[in-house]
């Protein structure tokens, strides 16, 4: 029986153009790594998105100055190897600063 | 005296009590040790200032400053500077503003407005090609900002002056009451508007047409041209800053669980969303606004055209006010926020502590310390728009409870007791803004505790730059600790060390007199310390490298830390909420708690050479900075006695 996890994935602009959307709850086998999650929202998007996370898709590089945060943990060079799981965070952005 | 390129010159100094215009050449002895600006106040505030007198008092004084780059065509030069002794903390107090009001006081002639002493009746300041008149303002007490700034430019006759005045909330004396210029800009935290009502002087205006001579022009302009170009390599200012503002931060510090919300509990809101900048971008946004000479352009033009919100247009939402007038309320409610702002800029609030004032409030009344037996009958519920609305109105005419929280939430929490102390959000009695420390980063909590201005994340400088957002600031060879620690790393990982460097890099901009954005980078797409010395040495013809500002600046800074060890403050009060050692309630960061204060604070005053136990700069620290006198003063009183 395969399990399902829900992530709830925030994005900073102009991912929020491209998603039409802040954040929305993602549901993925339960086991997929944050690489796996970014593909799949990477093909439901398109190249927009994925011209704005990765500098080499099919090598599985995420673009410098994007920034992957897992529960605000910044794992952008870690996607391949970390596990989401129920009710995790994740947080795609461009460092940003000021206020 | 010989020419000073990059400065106007003179010093206008403003006896209110005698009613006395003074026209003083600047003194080159602080010119050299201090650049400008805030540095050159710094340095006047402490020798003209007696220790412990009322910062509402006639003794207290007030100065505008410019530093050599305002208003020339150095990235961000549309700057100026408010310092004084904070009413809000009994502090050191510096504010800072955009706008053309600062460029504007250097082409009428002068670097440097003091006011001193105490007008008898209300006045106003205008100050204009050279020249400066005193006159008077009966017909202007009791108007709001816009209103002011319309009747005086009315007055004057020029159009194109820029007005820095105060509103009904600085006449009545609102702790945390701002002096507002060119209608909406603000010179916002410690409540120098206080002061100018205190003094009851309405407004300082001013203009001319007089050049900043440039002592090289062609090296200038190439710096300029190199600090403009990396300027455009900065890709989070083309993504969110330049598209939508500050208030483009929203959506980002929620999903990194560093929104501040719900007055200290937690750092997430679902609902953050409706009052980010990409909806005021799809409903209320008019127009992009830049100050002088800026190509970043970071201020929104807004307007709420009907509904029971409706609010004429007007500058802002910045991010600091929605999260302090929105989730720090538990309140989402755009088009409202909107006309709290506008109501904060036309009475002269400071939107941060207003907003944390009014949650602060909601906070009590939620935990029974406050009740509607002290509001008036006033229900204070979490995210109420017309209640924030009402507060607001009541904290600028200090009426009912609104007259409590004008006071800030230090002395409203010492008030009202019954653990009130516990609840306030605030450092050294300044209002703590809209950067979580426990969910941005660790060093924010440092920087908070360690400021001399209190809670604030812009002064010295955003250290969030570092560990939040991993940028260099151009200060790796300088030693800035790299690559970053985990941000919610504490003690024992460099950030004693980094946030040192980090204020340092920020008191550039303050000496300089110039705005903090364009310094948010890295090496290759930020305003670095080298690249402020080639432009500040093309433009005054004094030679100087990264290394010397550098050491400049550590000057600055040791000597308004000494302006608050003079004034009473110890280690003790380099401190954080009690909340902000509580961990976080909900959302990406929860759990996170601030654990480790004092093991950054040990390796901050090492970094710095001060005093572990006390805080304060070692004799021998402020001897290497040339600050001997200083020394001696501190040595010669009897609260210092272990210098």
């Amino acid at each position: 029986m395969v399990t399902l996890v829900k992530v709830t994935v925030h994005y900073g602009h102009p991912l929020t153009e491209i998603t039409g959307k802040a954040r929305e709850d993602v549901v993925v086998n339960k086991g997929s790594t944050v690489l796996f999650l970014l593909k799949t929202l990477a093909t439901k998007y398109g190249d927009a998105f994925k011209d704005h996370v990765f500098s080499d898709y099919a090598k599985n590089q995420v673009k410098e100055g994007t920034i992957i945060s897992l529960n605000a943990k910044y794992i952008s060079n870690e996607t391949e190897n970390i596990k989401v799981e129920d009710n995790d965070f994740i947080g795609i952005f461009r460092a940003v600063g000021g206020g | 005296m010989k020419q000073l390129f990059g400065y106007a010159g003179k010093v206008l100094r403003v006896n209110l009590t005698k009613k006395k215009i003074l026209k003083q050449p600047l003194r080159e002895d602080i010119i050299d040790k201090y650049v400008g600006c805030v540095g050159y106040a710094a340095r006047v505030l402490w020798e003209e200032l007696k220790p412990g007198i009322d910062p509402l008092g006639p003794g207290n004084k007030l100065i505008f400053a410019t530093g050599p780059l305002t208003g020339t065509l150095c990235p961000g030069s549309g700057s100026h500077e408010i310092c004084t002794k904070s009413p809000l903390t009994g502090a050191w107090a510096e504010s800072r503003s955009g706008g053309f009001f600062g460029p504007k006081l250097k082409f009428a002639g002068f670097d440097f407005v003091i006011l001193e002493g105490r007008a008898e009746k209300p006045v106003y300041l205008w100050v204009h090609d050279g020249e400066a008149e005193i006159r008077d303002a009966k017909e202007l007490w009791g108007k709001t900002v816009h209103e002011t700034t319309d009747v005086v430019l009315e007055e004057i006759g020029d159009p194109e002056a820029s007005v820095a005045c105060i509103g009904p909330a600085g006449e009545k004396l609102v702790r945390f009451a701002t002096v507002m210029n060119d209608k909406d800009r603000a010179a916002a935290r410690c409540g120098p508007g206080a002061v100018m009502g205190s003094k009851k002087i309405k407004a300082v205006v001013t203009n001319g047409i007089q050049g900043i001579s440039v002592a090289h022009p062609e090296e200038f302009y190439e710096a300029v041209i190199e600090a403009e170009e990396a300027l455009k390599k900065n890709m989070p200012n083309v993504h969110t800053i330049i598209p939508l503002g500050t208030i483009g931060l929203v959506n980002i510090y929620n999903s990194q669980g560093a929104l501040p919300t719900k007055y200290g509990y937690t750092g997430y809101f679902e609902n953050a969303e409706k009052f980010s900048g990409e909806t005021l971008a799809k409903t209320f946004l008019v127009k992009r606004r830049a100050c002088f000479g800026c190509s970043m352009g970071c201020g929104r033009y807004t307007e709420v055209k009907s509904g029971p919100w409706a609010t004429p247009p007007h500058e802002g939402p910045e991010y600091e006010t929605v999260v302090m007038l929105g989730s720090l309320c538990l309140h989402d409610n755009l088009e409202a926020i909107i006309r709290a702002n506008y109501i904060c800029n036309s009475y002269g609030l400071d939107t941060i502590s207003a907003g944390n004032a009014i949650a602060f409030a909601m906070d009590c009344y939620d935990k029974g310390l406050l009740t509607t037996a002290d509001t008036g009958g006033l229900e204070l519920r979490w995210g109420d728009s017309a209640t924030i609305i009402n507060l607001v109105e009541k904290i600028a005419k200090r009426e009912g409870v609104g007259d409590l929280l004008a006071e800030g939430v230090r002395r409203a929490a010492a008030k009202i007791g019954k653990g009130a102390e516990e609840l306030a959000l605030h450092v050294k009695g300044l209002e703590m803004p809209a950067h979580e420390p426990r969910g941005e980063a660790k060093s924010t909590a440092l920087l908070y505790a360690t400021s001399p201005r209190g809670a604030c994340h812009m002064h010295p400088y955003w250290t969030g730059s570092w560990d939040f957002n991993q940028w260099t600031g151009g200060l790796i060879e300088l030693g800035l600790p790299w690559p970053p620690p985990d941000k919610f790393a504490e003690a024992g990982v460099g950030k004693g060390l980094a946030v040192k460097l980090l204020m340092f890099h920020g008191v550039i901009q303050d000496i300089t007199g110039v705005c903090r954005f364009p310094a948010l980078g890295k090496e290759e797409d930020c305003i670095t310390p080298k690249r402020y010395a080639r432009m500040l040495s093309a433009l005054t013809g004094r030679e100087i490298n990264q290394f010397e500002l550098m050491k400049i600046s550590e000057r600055v800074l040791n000597l308004e830390k000494c302006f608050n060890v003079r004034e009473g403050l110890t280690r003790k009060d380099d401190t954080i909420p009690k909340k902000m050692k509580e961990p976080i309630a909900t959302g990406p960061t929860k759990g996170q708690a601030v654990t480790n204060l004092d093991g950054m604070l040990d390796e901050y005053y090492e970094a710095c050479g001060w005093d572990k136990k006390t805080s304060i700069p070692t004799r021998e620290k402020l001897e290497e900075l040339g600050l001997k006198d200083v020394a001696d003063e501190l040595a010669g009183m009897a609260k210092t006695p272990k210098i």
